[in-house]
């Protein structure tokens, strides 16, 4: 079993939940991890997670990648809590700038993925809705897609181009200056 | 669950829309060419009015001459980098009596803004980023004051306010005039709204920016309340005026008084030679002057002293408004924290110390509106 933040004290004297991923693995985490999921959540505040979380759209080697988001960022959400404007964060921002830094480094690290992947970690960042995590996955993917033409993005991506000769060439001459 | 592949098409729309909100504006259009559900994603109501919400707030400058740029608020600095990161805004009119001059910025109201030409004759609401412009039917009236553009909640209809000339000429400089209310898009004709026409000075009394509070307009600078302690608020959906009084500054005479929002309510800031007030209305609807308590007196940090205006920011932060010294320094400052979050000094670059703030507010929105569609666009 892969555990994951059982041997901090901290979290052992915490509420555990255990995660069970679509390939029948079993992941045990804080409440506090397990809680930066919005859909984990409300099953909580439910009580629904007697005797384990399915998550049957998540296989085990995304939701360990996914966990390790969350154990990382679970202590940075604390220290947000409270602040209600994003100048207060800036403030909180110098206080802790080490630690964000640090954070920052992780996110650069935790992004170095194939794209395939990525697209993982996007669905089950969406499904589980972890707006941090799905932030940062998006962000990835918007990147690569912002100085790009159509065709390019196309073949980045391998999509199909569904679209008549004349409705493409309709939605060029629309806002013809995007495409210069 | 779809196997594990880089396909795009593994992602359903949902993740497609989260994807592409995170685009610049021309990046977006681009993406409406990749395919059709790209398309389909991007061109829907929801997903522009949520992109524009996102699109960061900027403050609109001018000059040198009078070209208009903008200046991203969250990421101002005291340093050359945010002049350097200006974006020149694509201000090229080519409609009918086209190319011509273009007066005055009048107002900024999100992703639009709204011009006059040829002293006030004609008006036109542009979208900088979507180039698209709208020229709004000439008045038959000898002048207009315009009061502000702003959404009619129920319709989601872009209407104008306007104060405009009745037939009375009174002796003495002063004409009476009445608010009219323009929709955009819709019928080319205005209705009168409102009391009956006030005699009111056209050239010394032009109506200044709005602030929005409550779904209401509200202006303590307008012809209706100058030499009053009345501040004048609209209701857009009952189209009812309604005044209410000013705090009991301390020298009306002098003093510079702004509207802003603060700690949740309507707020009016009084600035009197480097020595700023605060005060808060605490209970919006009643008419009594006991309503506003006095929340704060500073006096402002160097070189802010001769900044006179101040103007809300909320969005950036609760409590936060943007001010200006006479030599064109910005600055934003949080009225919690009493001290100055961010400032840059306009036009320290590039040897352009004739760049100045024009007050208005700006973010990016490809959303479409019908009065642009019966016009076109230009290039």
């Amino acid at each position: 079993m892969a555990s994951a933040g059982s041997g901090d004290e901290k979290a052992a004297a915490a509420a555990m939940i255990t995660l069970i991923s679509s390939d029948n693995e079993k992941f045990e985490v804080t409440e506090a991890t397990a809680t930066l999921s919005q859909t984990i959540r409300h099953m909580i505040e439910d009580g629904c997670t007697d005797g384990g979380v399915p998550l049957p759209n998540v296989t085990s080697k995304i939701l360990a990648r996914v966990i390790e988001y969350c154990k990382k960022h679970a202590t940075a959400a604390a220290g947000e809590e409270g602040s209600s404007s994003s100048f207060s964060d800036a403030a909180f921002l110098e206080v802790d700038r080490a630690f964000l830094e640090e954070l920052e480094e992780f996110d650069d690290a935790f992004l170095e993925v194939d794209r395939a992947t990525l697209f993982d970690l996007i669905l089950a960042a969406n499904y589980l809705d972890i707006k941090g995590l799905l932030n940062l996955t998006c962000q990835k993917v918007a990147d690569s897609v912002k100085g790009k033409t159509p065709e390019q993005i196309r073949e980045m991506y391998n999509i199909v181009n569904d679209l008549t000769p004349e409705e493409e060439a309709e939605i060029r001459r629309e806002t013809q200056w995007a495409f210069e | 669950m779809a196997a594990s592949t880089d396909q795009a098409e593994r992602l359903n729309d949902d993740v497609v829309a989260e994807i592409l909100l995170r685009l610049p504006p021309a990046a977006v259009l681009r993406s409406g060419a990749v395919c059709r559900a790209w398309r389909r994603i991007t061109a829907s109501p929801a997903f522009l009015a949520a992109h524009a919400r996102r699109r960061p707030l900027e403050l609109i400058i001018k000059g040198p001459g009078c070209a208009l740029s903008t200046i991203p608020l969250a990421t101002l600095g005291d340093d050359v980098d945010t002049m350097r990161r200006r974006r020149r805004l694509r201000l090229r009119w080519c409609g009918p009596g086209g190319g011509g001059y273009l007066g005055g910025l009048l107002g900024a109201y999100d992703g639009l803004l709204l011009f006059e030409r040829d002293s006030g004759c004609d008006h036109l609401v542009c979208n900088p980023v979507t180039r698209q412009w709208a020229l709004l039917p000439r008045t038959p009236s000898l002048w207009i004051r315009v009061c502000g553009l702003y959404v009619h909640a129920p319709s989601a209809e872009h209407r104008l306010l306007y104060l405009q000339n009745d037939d009375g000429n009174v002796p003495g400089g002063t004409w009476t005039a009445t608010h009219r209310v323009l929709s955009l898009g819709g019928a080319a004709v205005a209705r009168r709204i409102g009391p009956p026409a006030a005699a009111i000075e056209i050239y010394s009394q032009m109506p200044g920016a709005y602030l929005s509070h409550r779904g209401n307009l509200h202006w303590v600078r307008h012809p209706w309340v100058v030499d009053t302690d009345k501040i004048l608020a609209f209701d857009p959906v009952a189209e009812t005026f309604r005044l209410i009084p000013r705090p009991p500054t301390r020298d009306q005479e002098r003093e510079w008084v702004s509207l802003v929002k603060a700690h949740g309510s309507l707020a009016v800031t009084a600035i009197l030679h480097g020595s700023m007030d605060l005060w808060v209305l605490e209970d919006y609807d009643s008419d009594d002057s006991s309503s506003w308590t006095h929340r704060l007196r500073v006096d402002l940090p160097s070189p802010l002293e001769s900044a006179k205006r101040a103007v809300s920011v909320d969005v950036l932060g609760q409590n936060v408004i943007l001010l200006e010294n006479e030599h064109h320094v910005v600055a934003l400052y949080s009225l919690t924290e009493k001290k100055v979050l961010k400032q840059v000094e306009l036009g320290r670059d590039i040897e352009n110390y004739t760049t100045r703030s024009t007050s208005f507010l700006f973010r990016d929105s490809l959303e479409r509106h019908a009065f642009f569609d019966l016009q076109g666009t230009t290039s």
